[in-house]
């Protein structure tokens, strides 16, 4: 399986040192910011899976650099976490943002470790059918290039006998 | 009715000779008939007028009393209802507290159980390379031929630098003394919040001690630090005071009612500036923001209850009444002096000696 890149963005440096530990062991490319304009400045250089942000934070929160990140780079999944229970906070996050996961401070490592797998997972699905339909859209676009330069050439004909019929 | 038959029954005999005369005379008895007749009625009306009079004076009499009763019952309940407002208002303030400690509790929360959850996983690794050291070891032994030593040791030595990869013992003891410091450093920023949140709610203060109002602004500080600290710089300037005799915890409600309205009248980044100064008997403290201001219209009505110009569910407009009545009861001072767009100001004079 391939490595997959995550950001987590938290105001507090120790929150992110702490989660950095508890996913030291899972290989992944871990990338950090200290607040949403810097995760910003991060995603325009790497390709990012999975985008892990706090909610409270000084300048812009939490809410608006996912958002952010949803309407710029719609491919990757995003994650909050916040010690912030409401539930207001959590249907905008799920309703505007398009957060794939809502997950409260103070969090349990090993459901933190098993939603980051799950969310990168689902992230998969989502690529690889992405990438199906593009492999179709691109087939289909081919002989649809061919059957205009020789009308038919598509098309299977076929006897009474089922036997194909070739001009 | 009687008097006027009479003078009819007289007119009766003398009759054609001098009918003018009769007619005079007639007349004015009729007229004075009359006039008896109306000073007795009006006697009579007015005696009975008196007596209603003093009747109902006597009602009124009464009724003033119990009015007055009435009154001085009214305004108990006035009383308690404010007394009870201002712990309804304790209430929701410490309810609003509560929810900023959450959180500022959460975060170190958050990293010191994850810390210790990494701390028990380190551990494992380090006890499982210790058993390989020993068992290395135990495998060697001095009856041993040089050649099987030879042997131990390269298999062992093999197997614990193979451990030792695994695990990446050279990251653990790296971050060990980090991860330690970090968790310790979040305990005690939990524990600094829960003293300064007994400290703050400590209920049922009935009686007034001495307190260095330093130490109480800064506790209060603490408290609405989360309120503060994205919206404003905050600038100190203590001076030395001498104790005050005082309702400490009170007076930490007036000094966050005023902190907290400072930050909510900051929009973006501003300033707030507190200072102490001990003058002749007394201290002042003086809060100051950057904020939006208060028009001159808004400023004489800032200290009434229930005024507010905060959106409903952001302000009950009980914060500055409080403050108000706290600051009276310590026969204390509360000033305000504010410039629309360019910030406020609150003094608050108190006696070092209480009241
Ligand atoms: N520092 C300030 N800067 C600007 N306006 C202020 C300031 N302090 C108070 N005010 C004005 O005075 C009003 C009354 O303040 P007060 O604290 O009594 O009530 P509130 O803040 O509206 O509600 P709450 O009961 O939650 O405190 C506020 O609504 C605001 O308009
Ligand atoms: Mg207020």
């Amino acid at each position: 399986m391939k490595k997959h890149t995550i950001l987590i963005v938290d105001d507090e440096e120790m929150i992110l040192k702490s989660i950095v530990r508890v996913l030291r062991n899972e290989n992944y490319q871990i990338l950090t910011a200290q607040s949403g304009e810097k995760g910003l400045a991060v995603l325009k250089d790497y390709d990012v899976h999975l985008v892990i942000s706090d909610q409270k934070m000084p300048g812009m929160n939490g809410l608006d650099f996912l958002k952010r990140v949803k309407t710029d780079y719609p491919k990757s999944l995003t994650i909050m976490l916040t010690g912030q229970s409401e539930l207001e906070i959590a249907m905008d996050a799920i309703n505007e943002a398009g957060v794939y996961k809502f997950i409260l401070k103070p969090w349990n490592d090993n459901e933190l470790k098993v939603t980051i797998r799950r969310a990168l997972e689902t992230i998969e699905l989502i690529w690889e059918r992405e990438s199906l339909l593009q492999q179709v859209k691109s087939r289909d676009a081919v002989l649809q290039k061919l059957e205009k330069e020789n009308p038919g050439i598509s098309k299977v004909e076929r006897d009474e006998d089922g036997y194909i019929i070739l001009d | 009715m009687k008097n006027i038959s009479r003078s009819l029954r007289k007119s009766k005999g003398n009759n054609a000779q001098s009918n003018h005369r009769d007619d005079f005379d007639r007349e004015y008895e009729l007229t004075a008939g009359l006039h008896e007749q109306i000073v007795e009625e009006s006697y009579a009306r007015l005696k009975e007028k008196a007596a209603r009079l003093e009747a109902s004076e006597q009602k009124y009499r009464q009724m003033a009393a119990s009015l007055e009763i009435e009154l001085q019952k009214k305004v108990q309940e006035i009383k308690e209802t404010q007394s009870q407002l201002i712990h309804q208002e304790k209430m929701a303030s410490i309810g609003h507290l509560a929810a900023g400690v959450a959180h500022e509790i959460n975060n170190p929360m958050g990293f010191v159980s994850s810390n210790l959850n990494t701390l028990k996983e380190y551990e494992k690794d380090i006890r499982s390379l210790v058993e390989h050291y020993r068992s290395f070891l135990s495998g060697l032994n001095e009856t041993m031929a040089a050649e099987e030593v030879r042997k131990a040791i390269t298999g062992g030595l093999e197997r614990i630098i193979k451990l030792e990869e695994e695990i990446d013992i050279d990251f653990i003891l790296e971050d060990l003394p980090n991860l330690i410091e970090e968790s310790l450093e979040g305990a005690g920023r939990i524990n600094k919040i829960v003293i300064d949140l007994k400290d703050f709610a400590h209920p049922g203060e009935d009686e007034q001690k001495f307190a260095d109002i330093n130490k109480n602004l800064d506790s209060t500080l603490n408290i609405v630090w989360n309120e503060l600290k994205y919206k404003a710089k905050i600038t100190k300037d203590y001076g030395e005071l001498p104790l005050v005799k005082c309702y400490s915890q009170q007076l930490n409600q007036v000094f966050m009612n005023i902190l907290v309205n400072a930050a909510q009248a900051i929009d973006e980044k501003g300033e707030i500036k507190i200072t102490t100064i001990s003058e002749d008997e007394h201290i002042k403290i003086t809060i100051s923001d950057t904020g939006s201001g208060i028009s001159e219209t808004n400023l004489s009505k800032i200290f009434d209850p229930f005024f507010t110009t905060k959106e409903v569910g952001k302000g009950t407009g009980l914060g500055l009444n409080v403050a108000y009545n706290i600051i009276n009861k310590h026969n204390g001072t509360i000033e305000v002096k504010s410039r629309l767009g360019s910030g406020t100001t609150f003094s608050i004079r108190l006696p070092v000696n209480g009241h």
